[in-house]
């Protein structure tokens, strides 16, 4: 029924079973023997065992907590957390959920975003692994902008439960019947280019129509001011001047972007397209989402060819394609020098991100990190003054 | 006005389910600093009675009180009845017929206990229980332990009591409050959300069930409870406000049963007195 043992100056008590109004009593004496025997400021309260409280067990926790305020609970099933945040409880003191466990060993990668690689467990269950150890916050705040994107009529798929990833870390599960990425469609021959490209810039437009509340999502060209002071160190004056002030320049704009755009991160479901990977979100102006997806295709593999297989599974002659098609798609024109002329401002605020980016991961102590440094040098000087603008 | 007057009105005494006497639970309610309380034993009254004549000037305003454990069709419920006159026809009356069930209930179990488990518990033991005004679970449990049937009272219950088969027969909600009006008393739901205990009622489900005791006559609910959390207290506080029922508060302190602590209501929680409590204590005759 309860058990207790001292760890690192905390007592741990094990509930075990159901209370209820029949049990209640019993249960509370026999917390309060363990407390007795075992004084702690600080009480976690294991409910791994723990069935089921009713409102008479609510009540034998809230005054173990009136007792010891640092009291906490962990390993709570879904159902009893349920309760616990129906009835104030999570407000009151820390409550964990109890996670399922799933192992992503030998499954297959079908996407991957800037914070972590999507798994298809089964045929129907893909699971977001996060890179960061500690993601629970980093995940409540993607299904927050989520929702907040599905509300807005962006087609999304909003994860249904987080699970704890055997060997570490934490997952987001999404059930995706029958879901295949984009790349896949294109690698498997089921889309042609031209066909996954307009899928792809369809979704973007419905995505750059939505309008965001300010305190919703972050503001792209905040983020890109940043990168452009960072480069003040790294480029000539004249033009780390002319580069910032050309991102200063660019207008407020609360339109939505995702920030992260490329055919891994949006899936094909029953003839609709799905995106996966939201902690992107943010709003501006869509120059800032066609330099992030030109780096996608282009900036990263500028050097190393092989990266675009490497990253995206297609080679860098289909992704140059790609991006090509996608700006003359979503530009509405076929006029070469229209594109080119997208193509550089896009470039230039995706090299002034790639630049920081490779200097700031140590890319000035390897061969290759030098030459991508040297080559978003030279492009930035060779472009910055011929811009006078970077609105289209 | 929180810290004028320092009150619970929901304890009990072991003239129920409670482990303190009522001239000891005088002593707990002295000694927290409580200014009004109100003794509010299941089904009876016997305690309010044995301090009668007994309080000191300057003692603490006791309040009369009972809770009754009320069901019907719809489920459970657990009225309070506040500042009745004790000696009225109409109170004494509900009182009787729920005494008259809980005597049939345990008389039934003690049968069973005989027939089921060949437990034969001394004459004088069953009489001296038979005695007692609201004889229940624990007294038998406590009996069941004092001769070496089982190790725990809770044992006892749980193991033994509990799986008697006992058809139980309650007053019906709309009795006890007539009864409680009926003897100048003011009816108010005992810990809402909670029903008789074990339950969760939330949202819709809890206004329809008030408006139900409501339209059998109740006028307010306990608003504030040592059980409460702050997010379940503002639920009850709004209803109250949206119904304009009168706001009590308790801490439903067993003495040694249970831990809830005497006072401990969640009325230290709030800078304002809820109207509802306000217009409570000024009809019960306390000034703010």
């Amino acid at each position: 029924m309860v058990q207790g043992k001292m760890e690192d100056g905390k007592l741990i008590i094990s509930l075990f079973g159901r209370i209820d109004s029949a049990n209640a009593a019993e249960y509370e004496n026999k917390i309060q023997e363990v407390v007795q025997a075992n004084p702690a400021q600080t009480i976690v309260v294991d409910c791994e065992k723990l069935d089921y409280a009713t409102s008479a067990g609510l009540r034998v926790i809230l005054r173990l907590k009136k007792s010891v305020d640092d009291t906490s609970l962990i390993n709570v099933n879904a159902e009893l957390y349920e309760i616990f945040d129906m009835t104030g409880f999570t407000d009151m003191m820390s409550i964990q959920k109890a996670y399922r466990v799933f192992s992503v060993e030998g499954c297959e990668v079908i996407g991957e975003g800037a914070n972590g690689k999507v798994y298809r467990i089964d045929r129907d269950t893909i699971v977001k692994v996060y890179r960061n150890p500690d993601a629970l916050p980093e995940i409540q705040r993607e299904r927050e902008l989520a929702r907040t994107a599905f509300v807005a009529g962006v087609p999304t798929a909003i994860p249904y439960d987080v699970v704890r990833i055997e060997g570490g870390g934490y997952g987001s599960v999404f059930e995706l019947l029958n879901a295949t990425s984009f790349v896949k469609l294109l690698i498997k021959g089921e889309k042609t280019l031209d066909e996954v490209a307009e899928m792809s810039i369809d979704l973007l437009k419905t995505i750059h129509s939505k309008t965001v509340a300010p305190d919703k999502m972050p503001d792209m060209k905040a983020v890109a001011l940043d990168w452009a002071a960072f480069l003040k160190d790294y480029l000539p004056a004249e033009q780390a001047d002319k580069l910032y002030a050309l991102v200063e320049a660019v207008p407020e704009d609360m339109h939505m972007m995702h920030g992260d755009y490329h055919l891994k991160n949006i899936m094909f479901q029953n003839g609709e397209s799905l995106l996966i990977d939201m902690d992107t979100l943010c709003h501006g102006h869509p120059v800032f989402e066609l330099a992030s997806m030109y780096n996608a295709y282009i900036g990263f593999s500028a050097i190393d060819k092989s990266h675009a297989i490497d990253f995206l599974g297609i080679d860098y002659d289909t992704c140059c394609k790609l991006w090509h098609k996608s700006l003359e798609l979503y530009l509405g024109t076929t006029d070469e020098s229209a594109i080119r002329s997208v193509e550089e401002k896009a470039a230039i605020i995706g090299l002034t991100r790639l630049m920081r980016r490779t200097i700031r991961r140590d890319g000035m102590n390897t061969d290759e990190g030098r030459q991508l440094i040297d080559y978003c040098k030279k492009t930035l000087m060779e472009l910055v003054p011929k811009v006078d603008t970077l609105v289209f | 006005m929180p810290d004028l007057y320092h009150i619970d009105l929901h304890l009990h005494t072991n003239v129920s389910d409670g482990t303190d006497t009522p001239e000891e639970l005088l002593r707990c309610v002295r000694e927290a600093g409580i200014r009004l309380f109100s003794i509010t034993d299941h089904d009876g009254y016997n305690a309010h009675e044995a301090l009668r004549g007994r309080m000191a000037e300057d003692d603490p305003r006791l309040l009369t009180g009972i809770e009754f454990s009320c069901k019907d069709e719809e489920g459970k419920y657990h009225i309070l009845g506040y500042n009745f006159d004790p000696d009225a026809d109409a109170i004494v009356n509900v009182v009787e017929i729920g005494h008259a069930y809980r005597m049939r209930k345990v008389r039934k179990r003690l049968d069973l206990l005989k027939e089921e488990y060949n437990i034969d518990l001394p004459e004088e033991e069953v009489k001296h229980l038979l005695a007692m005004e609201n004889p229940g679970k624990p007294h038998i449990g406590n009996l069941l332990v004092k001769y070496g049937y089982s190790e725990t009272r809770d044992q006892a219950i749980n193991e033994i009591i509990n799986k008697l088969h006992v058809h139980s027969e309650y007053v019906r909600p709309e009795e006890a409050i007539a009864g409680i009006l009926g003897a100048g008393g003011i009816p108010v739901l005992a810990h809402p959300l909670f029903g008789s205990g074990d339950e969760l009622i939330l949202g819709d489900e809890m206004d329809a069930r008030l408006r139900r005791l409501m339209g059998f006559g109740l006028q307010g609910v306990e608003g504030f409870y040592s059980g409460f959390t702050d997010k379940l207290r503002a639920q009850v506080l709004a209803l109250a406000a949206k119904y304009g029922l009168y706001v009590t508060a308790g801490s439903d302190y067993h003495g040694k049963n249970k831990l809830v602590r005497l006072g401990d209501t969640g009325l230290d929680e709030v800078t304002e007195y809820p109207e509802g409590l306000t217009k409570f204590l000024e009809e019960v005759g306390v000034r703010g």
